[in-house]
This record gives C-alpha cells, structure tokens and sequence, in this order.
C-alpha cells in the first residue's frame, strides 16, 4: 500500500467537497488522492503502449 | 479555576431566516445540535452596515467613531494612493490584542480587517490570505505581511486551495445544473468558484491551527455567505418576479448550498476543538432572503449593503453557557465585552458593549477598567512607524474592486483619494446620526456636500436640520434639492422628508396632505403607509391608524413596528386586550423594543392587572433606563394601587458579582419572571401538554385526552400505521417549535404534543399543564429503533447501545427544567401503569387538569394490545 493510499483509508469519504470541509486534514487527502489518480492513470498509460 | 478555551466564528451576513428553513429540511445538522445545546438569538448590526466597521465594532466592542475603521478603503496621503482599510487604521485596542497582554494565546483567521497582520502572542492570518486574484497558472505569491509570525508564511501558503483547482464535483453541489451555463456569457461560475475556494482556504488554515498549536481564544471569519448571498440570493426560491426562468434554475440552490457547506465545515471545528471549548457563532447583520429582497441597489459606493438586514445571529454552546435558551437584545457590541467576561478579565468602560449574561450558566462577575487603551504593556500591535508598500496596497484596492466592494478608482488617484474621503466621513455621519449626535453629522455632512453636492449627503442634511429643530433651514434645503432634481427622480424621497420635517414641528395636517398625495400618486408602499399611520396616531385619529397599519402588514407580516403602532392605536381606544395582542407580537417578533414593553405594560394597567402592568414597566426601564414615562407609570402603579414593591421584585433577577461593578454597565440580563409575556399568558391562555421521550406513550395520553373530551391541537398530516395505530396526534407547527411560537395562540385551551426536547420553545406568554410520560428507558431505545427500522433508516441488527445514557439525560434534562419553570405545572405518568391500570391514570389526569373529562371513555380507550416493546 502506497504512502497515499494509507493517507486515503484513514480519512472518511464524503467526496470531494466533505473532504474540503474536514479542513487541512481533508486538504491534504484530497491532493494525495488527486496525485495518486494521476500518477495511476499515468501507469495505465505506459501499460497499454507497453 | 482555569478559563475554558474559545472559538468565535463569525459568518458575514448569516441570518436566521434561511438557517431555520434549512434546518426544518435537516440541511444544516451540526448548526441545528448547536441550538439545541446552546443559545440563540438576533445580533443587532450598527449603521452603516459595511462589514469592515462592523467587524472591527465587534472586535473592539466601540463604536466607529472610536474604533477607527470607516470603510473599506482610505487615502495614503503620503504615498499618493489609496488602500484598502488595514489593521494599522484601527485606533482602539481589540480583543486579541487584549487577550495578549494577558497571557491568552489568540489564533485570528482573516478578520476584516486585519492586513497587515498584527505580532499577537499566537498566529495571525490576515483577510487577504485566501484571496486569488490571477489564475493558478501565473502564480499565487503571498502578500508580505499576510502571515503572523512570518515563519508561518510557507506552510500558510501551501494549505490554500485555488479556485482553478476546483473541479465539477465541487461545484455541482451548489450548481446541479451547472452544465446549463454559457461561461463565455456568464461569469457568475468563476465567482462562486472564488468563493468556495476562499472559505475552503480559510477552513484549511484555521483547522491546521487548532489542531496543531497551543492556543485559548481562536477567531475565524468567513465572508463566503456574504458574498454568495449578494451574487445569488435575487436567484434564491422563491423566484422574484423579473427573474428569468433559466437563470433562476441554475442558481437557486447556491445560496443554500453555501450555507450547507459551513455548516460541514462547523461540523469538523467543533470536533477538533472538543465539547470543553466555548463556542460563539456570530454574524454581522442578516441578508434579505424573502419577498423584502430588493430588486434594484442604491447608486452610490457600498450600495450592495442595501440588501443586508438589521439582524445578524448569534448562537454560544459550550459548558459556560445555557442550554436551550433564547437571548434577546444581543448586539454585535456586545462580543468583545462577553469574550473578556469568559476569561475573567475586565471589560472596558470605554466599550460600548455589555457582556452577554443571559447567555451564561451561571451569569458571572463582571470586572471593569476605565480602557485598555491606557494599559501599558506587550498588546501584540504594530510600531507606530510600520508603513504597508504602494505595491501591495494597489494590488489589495484590485481585490476589493472585483468582489464589487469598492468602484474602480481609475487613473485619477487624486480623484480617488477626494471620493474614498468623502466616504470615510459619510460614513462617520451615518455613525453619529445613529447615536443621535445630529449636530456631529451634521457638520461632516456640511463638509462632505461642500466638496461634492450629492442627494445622499443633502437628505441626510435636511434630517439632520430637522432633528436639531431647525424645520425652516430644513424645508428650505429641501425646496432647493427639488429645484435640483429636473428628473423628478428623488420626488419621493423629497416628500417624505418634507412630512416628516411637518411633522416634526408638530404640522400633522401639511404632513397629512403631503403623504395622501403620495399614497394617491404612487400606492400601499411601506414608508407612505408607515408615515401616514405615524400622522394618524398624532392626530389621534387612532381608526384610520389601525387601517393603515394592517395593510402595512399584509406587505410584511414580521413588521414589528407596525404591530407596536397597532397597539398604540388599541390602547387609546380602551380596546385593551387587542392592544395587548399586537404589543405582544411586536415584543416577540424584537423583543428589545421598549416601547412595545411600555404600551404593553399601559394595556395591562387598562385591565387591571397592575402587578403584570408593573413589570411590564420595569423591563421597559432594565432596557432604557432614562425612559421617564415608564418610571412615572411604575411610581403611579406604587402610588395608587398599593402594589407590593417587595413581593414585585421576589422573582426579578439580581445579577450575581460584584454589585457596584455591575451597576456601572447596565446588563442586558432580563430574567424570564420579569418578562411581562408570562404573565398575561397566565390570564389569557392555557395549554395542556403531554411530553416525554419520543415513543414513551405520549400518542396514548393524547387518544386518552381526546376520547375523554379534550380539545386536540392536531393537523393529521402523519396518518396512523404500524408505530401508531391509533394516530399521533402531532402539529407540523409544533415540530417547527424551535423557528417559532406564535401559532401558539391556535392552540390556547387545547392539549397538544410536544416532545421533551422542545419544551423549553413553547412560548412563555401561557401557562402549561404538563403531563410527562414516563417509560422504561430501554424500552423506549427499542420502541425507536423499531421505529427506525421500519422507516428504513436503521439497521434491524444494530443497536444503539449509547442511546440508552443519551436520553435518560435528555429526560432529566427537560423534567428539571419544567419543574423550574413558574407557568409550569408538571405531572408524571408512567406508561406500564397507565396501559396496566387505566382507570387509575385517568381519575390522576382528569384531578391534575381540574376539567370536567370523561373519564370512563379516558380508561376504555387504553389499548393493553398496542403495549409492546416491554421490557
């Protein structure tokens, strides 16, 4: 499990606006997330060239 | 012992009147626990109602004239420009400044205003933090002096979020229908995008800190309301006509949507700080939210506060404060001087605000100092000599131009500077004609008309003239104002004037015919129809009075001066239970309105009631006391009808500390005895009430009242079913308890349901026979659950262990506070007993209601079958 994910399973989803509303904590899970789509996304790109 | 912690948060321009109708439809949770818990009430604004004076009125508990802050922007004469209002302008001391010389640490989040930030013991983060005036691609940079202590800056800088970092998941749920908007034509996306990203901003900021630093006072200030409400509230149900159709679609849940999302982000505040910090939630005025929404702004700078309200919120929660409680006459002078009486510490003489009692558990000793504009010592302030960069303050003047605060200043800096001085000083003017120092006002709107002649200045002008009873000067400016206005487009507002300036000399026939040529010319509106009533209750014409005044309120319902008018009118008419009806409704829809309390109490004394009349009186003067027509009345009453002065006072509230102390700051503290509603309630109406824990048998006491004869107040909405067989017996008003009471009337002589947690709402103008229901608490969370299972809304495995505690507290809760209560009187029937032994029930119900029941049909109708859920 990625330092992201652990941040992720540790912070109740309410999407992406409950997680605005938790605050900085909220904050930070969001961006995690964000970047761990993309970073996923970038994976499966790579992937299907491959 | 040791001051708890507090948290202020104040949400610019939050009003009760969309916050109730959100909470009836379950939308703001957190909010609604808060009320429950704690206190509300109205926070009455200052004049002028621009954010930046009244934010610094609450911080420093003064004033304008003393505090400094006249607006959003000032002119830097030295550095040829003009800047938004900063925290160096503030002339008098605030509460975090205070709070630092005493030892407090203070976190401030982005209250107006505060750039640059002051050095506090603690962290402050000025009102120009959030903002993001560039899209995220050309940078965000920080202001210098955005963050205190500068260390702080990075971190500060990395918890913002920008409004290009929004995606569609965070604005459709404010917009469902977003996709509909032409963003090429329609820029109002970009805005609300600017103004949730603001909130979530300041939310970020303020969480980390509360979290992660040591602190005893934490200040948060949003102005997401306040500007979500003057971009979309003419959007907001129900649509006012003019809107179109399409537009409104798009819009109508943004304003709602706003409120919705503080109250998520209150919901994680309130769980970082713990149930053990006091809690205080403010705003600074209200915002016109129904058919009073205006559908066109004033021309003239600040124009958009023409939509604010008199009445902004308050609601404290936390373990200094009481439970369940309404305050009224709260004013947003009053804060800082509550804040100083939560740590113990003294409040200025010099404020112009009282401490909060009423709002306190246990109302505490208030210390005075002459100021703390004198204390020497570490206040936490800038140097005398600190400067704010041209740069920076130019960039700052854009922010306030595109939120629409402030005009485009344009090339012409020096033109700039004139018009942002001629604001300071109008401003000032509205802050003396408000505390009636005419002559003040006067001349700074002599001055400011001198440099440039504008309506607005010359209006003010003839009012000032008139209230200094100088009516000739008045009239004749007021002829010269009209030669000016070739358009006829003030002809209005001229005539107006000119009534009053007759009526002000005592002219009440020229005032009359000024006034039914405008009611002839342009219609029913509320100012003519107001100064008409006003001409027609000098006149003593007190008929045509009543009938100008009722259509006054066909227009607005919760107009409380056109009911206190109505009673005026009823009393000179010896028509004394009428006039005792509108004084009421007038005294509950704005309770610190004295004059409403006086006519009141002269209705009263009309009838005979002269005890009741008597602290009608007496609460007039706790409110003002140098009303010496009420200290005449409360003498004549001694005097002439040998009222026990003694026994008048048993029941009236002495404040507790030190009495001489107290006396110096006349507390705004009116307890409940001396409120003259509760005792014209008890001559006038009484009511039955069966209460008790949801699902503790209250429907049976009620089917047993109702077959025995009693008269049910019921609206039948829920239908019987499973839970219920034989009905409910419920009111859809009595839910709303908590928004209002004034159906209440409907109900006189009558039993009605309402659940132990709503108790302490009914009104407190009738007295109460109150059967309580008592059951076993474990077969009440069974009884519920059930309940909840079958709605669906509950898991039929679960069960809610932590119930069980909750509602024996929420039970003992609401029975002590009955008991305590003087136009209560309680009875406990327990339900085992009264499904077992109906006959018995039914002879202690009909004794305790002293009515003449059936009370066979009162036995027959307990149903043995329907008892389930037993233990």
């Amino acid at each position: 499990m990625t330092e992201e994910e652990k941040q992720l399973k540790n912070i109740p989803l309410k999407g992406s606006l409950g997680l605005l509303a938790l605050g900085y904590v909220g904050l930070q899970a969001w961006r995690a997330k964000k970047q761990f789509e993309f970073k996923k996304d970038k994976n499966k790109g790579k992937s299907d060239e491959g | 012992m040791k001051a708890k912690r507090v948290v202020l948060i104040g949400w610019d321009a939050a009003d009760w009147k969309v916050i109730d109708q959100l909470i009836e439809r379950g939308h703001m949770p957190t909010l609604e626990g808060m009320m429950k818990k704690g206190v509300r009430g109205n926070l009455s604004t200052l004049e002028p109602v621009l954010s930046p004076m009244l934010w610094t009125s609450i911080a420093t508990g003064k004033y304008a004239d003393k505090h400094g802050i006249h607006g959003f922007t000032e002119p830097d004469h030295e550095a040829g420009i003009v800047r938004p209002i900063s925290s160096t302008s503030r002339k008098s001391r605030a509460f975090w400044n205070i709070l630092t010389n005493q030892g407090k640490k203070t976190n401030v989040f982005s209250w107006w205003p505060s750039n640059p930030a002051e050095p506090i013991d603690g962290i402050m983060v000025s009102n120009l933090y959030q903002r993001a005036n560039k899209p995220l691609k050309k940078g965000w940079p920080m202001n210098v002096g955005t963050v205190h202590p500068s260390e702080l800056t990075d971190h500060f800088k990395s918890v913002r979020i920008h409004p290009d970092e929004l995606t569609e998941e965070h604005i459709l749920p404010f917009l469902p229908e977003a996709a509909k908007i032409d963003q090429e034509k329609d820029k109002r996306l970009g805005a609300l995008s600017k103004i949730i990203a603001d909130a979530a901003t300041v939310h970020s900021a303020s969480t980390w800190a509360l979290e992660h630093t040591e602190w005893d006072l934490t200040a948060i200030y949003h102005d997401a309301i306040d500007h979500a409400c003057h971009a979309f509230m003419k959007l907001r149900a129900p649509k006012l006509p003019g809107v179109p159709e399409d537009l409104f679609e798009i819009y109508k849940d943004a304003v709602d949507g706003m409120y919705r999302f503080h109250d998520m982000m209150l919901e994680r505040t309130l769980k970082l700080v713990g149930p053990d910090t006091n809690v205080i939630l403010i705003s600074d005025h209200g915002f016109q939210s129904d058919h009073m929404r205006p559908l066109s702004l004033p021309k003239e700078p600040a124009g958009p506060a023409a939509e604010h309200r008199k009445h902004g919120i308050i609601c404290c929660f936390g373990p200094d404060f009481n439970e369940g409680q309404t305050i009224y006459g709260s004013s947003i002078l009053d804060i800082t001087p509550t804040l100083l009486t939560l740590f113990g510490l003294p409040i200025g003489e010099d404020m112009d605000g009282t401490p909060l009692l009423q709002a306190f558990k246990t109302p505490p000793t208030v210390k005075t100092i002459s100021s703390w504009e004198h204390v020497d010592g570490h206040f936490g302030e800038h140097s005398k000599d600190f400067k704010v960069s041209k740069e920076e303050a130019q960039q700052a003047v854009k922010q306030l131009v595109e939120l629409g605060y402030v005009d485009d200043l344009g090339e012409d800096m020096a033109k700039a500077m004139l018009n942002t001085d001629i604001e300071l000083k109008y401003n000032l003017s509205k802050v003396y004609l408000s505390t009636s120092r005419s002559q003040q006002a006067l001349e700074l709107l002599e001055e400011v008309n001198k440099l440039k002649e504008e309506f607005r200045f010359q209006i003010r002008i003839v009012d000032c003239l008139k209230r200094l009873n100088r009516f000739d000067e008045s009239l004749e400016m007021l002829a010269t104002i009209e030669r000016q206005d070739s358009e006829n487009k003030k002809t209005r507002s001229i005539s107006l004037a000119r009534a009053d300036v007759f009526k002000a000399k005592g002219d009440y026939n020229e005032a009359l015919k000024v006034l039914i040529n405008m009611q002839n010319e342009i219609g029913n509106v509320p100012s003519i129809l107001k100064s008409l009533g006003d001409c027609y209750l000098s006149l003593e014409r007190w008929k045509d009075a009543v009938k100008v005044y009722s259509i006054c309120l066909t227009i607005d319902a919760h107009d409380a001066s056109a009911y206190k008018a109505i009673a005026s009118a009823y009393l000179n008419l010896k028509e004394f239970e009428k006039a005792i009806e509108a004084a009421l409704t007038a005294t509950e829809l704005f309770y610190q309105f004295p004059s409403a309390h006086y006519i009141l109490g002269q209705a009263l004394a009309g009838l005979g009631e002269f005890e009741m009349a008597a602290r009608s009186f007496e609460v007039v003067l706790k409110m003002r006391p140098a009303y010496s027509a009420a200290s005449i009345a409360l003498e004549n009453l001694y005097q002439n009808n040998e009222i026990n002065r003694d026994k008048l006072f048993d029941n009236v509230h002495v404040e507790k500390g030190d009495a001489k102390q107290v006396q110096s700051k006349p507390s705004k503290s009116l307890d409940k005895s001396s409120d003259a509603k509760s005792f014209k309630g008890r001559k006038l109406g009484q009511m039955v009430v069966v209460s008790g824990l949801p699902r503790s048998g209250t429907s049976l006491m009620m089917q047993m009242l109702a077959a025995g004869g009693m008269e049910i107040y019921q609206d039948n909405q829920r239908k019987p079913d499973e839970n219920n067989p034989k009905g409910f017996f419920e009111h859809d008003n009595i839910k709303a308890l908590m928004k209002g009471n004034q159906w209440q009337r409907e109900a006189k002589g009558k039993a009605l349901k309402v659940v132990s947690p709503l108790v302490r709402f009914l009104s407190p103008a009738y007295s109460y026979k109150v059967i309580v229901m008592k059951r076993d608490i474990i077969e009440i969370v069974n009884s519920q659950h059930k309940m909840l299972v079958r709605a669906r809304k509950s898991d039929a495995d679960s069960y809610p262990i932590r119930m069980e505690e909750t509602l024996k507290k929420q039970y003992n809760g609401a029975i002590n506070w009955m008991k305590n209560q003087p136009n209560f009187e309680v009875m406990e029937i327990d339900f085992t007993e009264a499904v077992n032994n109906p006959k018995k029930t039914s002879e202690q119900v009909a004794d305790f209601l002293k009515q003449d029941l059936d009370r066979g049909k009162m036995a027959a109708s307990s149903d043995k079958s329907l008892y389930r859920n037993r233990n």
